[in-house]
């Protein structure tokens, strides 16, 4: 089965060893708006509100570029 | 960390509190857990501390047994010399004969610290010592807990900052990139994002990049060319 966009987004958070605190707080950065339990809820597949995927692709990625990577989180336009 | 002021006035008062409280106390400290690490943040003579190094440097010894295990550890030095050895020498070379050390539970069955009370007497403690040991254990377990917090705010509140710097010139190089290419706000981060792809760069130094350039252009260019 392919995975949702919420559930590529809690696998890279968790390969990316980044806390949920850690992805709100970059997404936040980034300018993201959703509220953490929003978000929380999201990523555990229990809402469809909007939250910004590619925003918060970016701020798995850039957390993955910090550790001498690059951009392994597809975005939107290549899922 | 743990090193407030008014918190180490706090804990100060303790030790010095449980000295004078607990009869058979001849010194008093108290172990932390500093960033993974123990370290002793108060303690009312220099013996304490040299008894506590001795057992931070060997890992093991009666506080950080009570610490540990969140259990209320009573020992005479004697009876521990083969398996605290290091712990033992060093508190029989300060005269020390009976260690009581509580540890400070926040949460049940998990300690943040440990209160120690180093005795001369080989007797052991008496009841009501015990007792107030304990009293005291449950009250400097509040006070480490909630600088243990108040420090976890202050980072969290440095990083909420750091996250609002960073969306604000997000904001405005967006604003630029909107107004350019008469395009909405998600297209304008999509530019920005390909970028950061494409450069492998993160988008906050893009973004400042872009904000910096346009200031500096309109610094240069007098109003009405």
């Amino acid at each position: 089965m392919t995975p949702t966009p919420n559930e590529i987004i809690e696998a890279a958070r968790v390969q990316a060893g980044m806390t949920f605190d850690e992805l709100w707080l970059a997404y936040v950065g980034l300018g993201g708006s959703v509220a953490p339990d929003v978000l929380r809820a999201y990523l555990g597949g229990s809402t469809a509100q909007l939250v910004g995927y590619d925003v918060l692709a970016l701020a798995i990625n850039e957390r993955f570029v910090d550790q001498g990577g690059d951009h392994p989180v597809p975005y939107s336009d290549d899922l | 960390m743990l090193d407030d002021d008014a918190l180490d006035g706090l804990l100060q008062r303790v030790v010095v509190l449980a000295l004078h409280t607990v009869a058979t106390a001849h010194s008093v400290s108290i172990t932390v857990v500093d960033n993974g690490r123990y370290r002793t943040c108060n303690a009312t003579a220099d013996e304490a501390v040299a008894i506590d190094d001795a057992q931070y440097e060997r890992d093991e010894g009666p506080c950080l047994h009570a610490l540990r295990t969140a259990v209320q550890v009573q020992i005479t030095v004697e009876a521990e010399m083969a398996r605290w050895p290091v712990f033992a020498e060093k508190a029989r070379e300060m005269g020390i004969a009976s260690v009581l050390s509580t540890p400070l539970v926040m949460n049940p069955g998990e300690a943040i610290g440990a209160l120690n009370i180093y005795a001369r007497d080989d007797g052991g403690f008496p009841e009501h010592d015990i007792r107030t040991a304990t009293v005291l254990g449950e009250h400097a377990a509040i006070l480490v807990g909630n600088a243990l917090a108040l420090i976890g705010a202050t980072h969290l509140n440095e990083q909420l900052r750091v996250a609002l710097a960073s969306r604000e010139i997000i904001g405005e190089a967006k604003g630029i990139i909107m107004e350019r290419q008469s395009c909405t706000r998600d297209e304008a981060f999509d530019i920005l994002r390909r970028a950061s792809q494409r450069e492998n760069r993160k988008l906050r130094d893009l973004a400042e990049e872009l904000v910096t350039r346009v200031e500096a252009r309109r610094r240069d260019t007098p109003p009405g060319k």
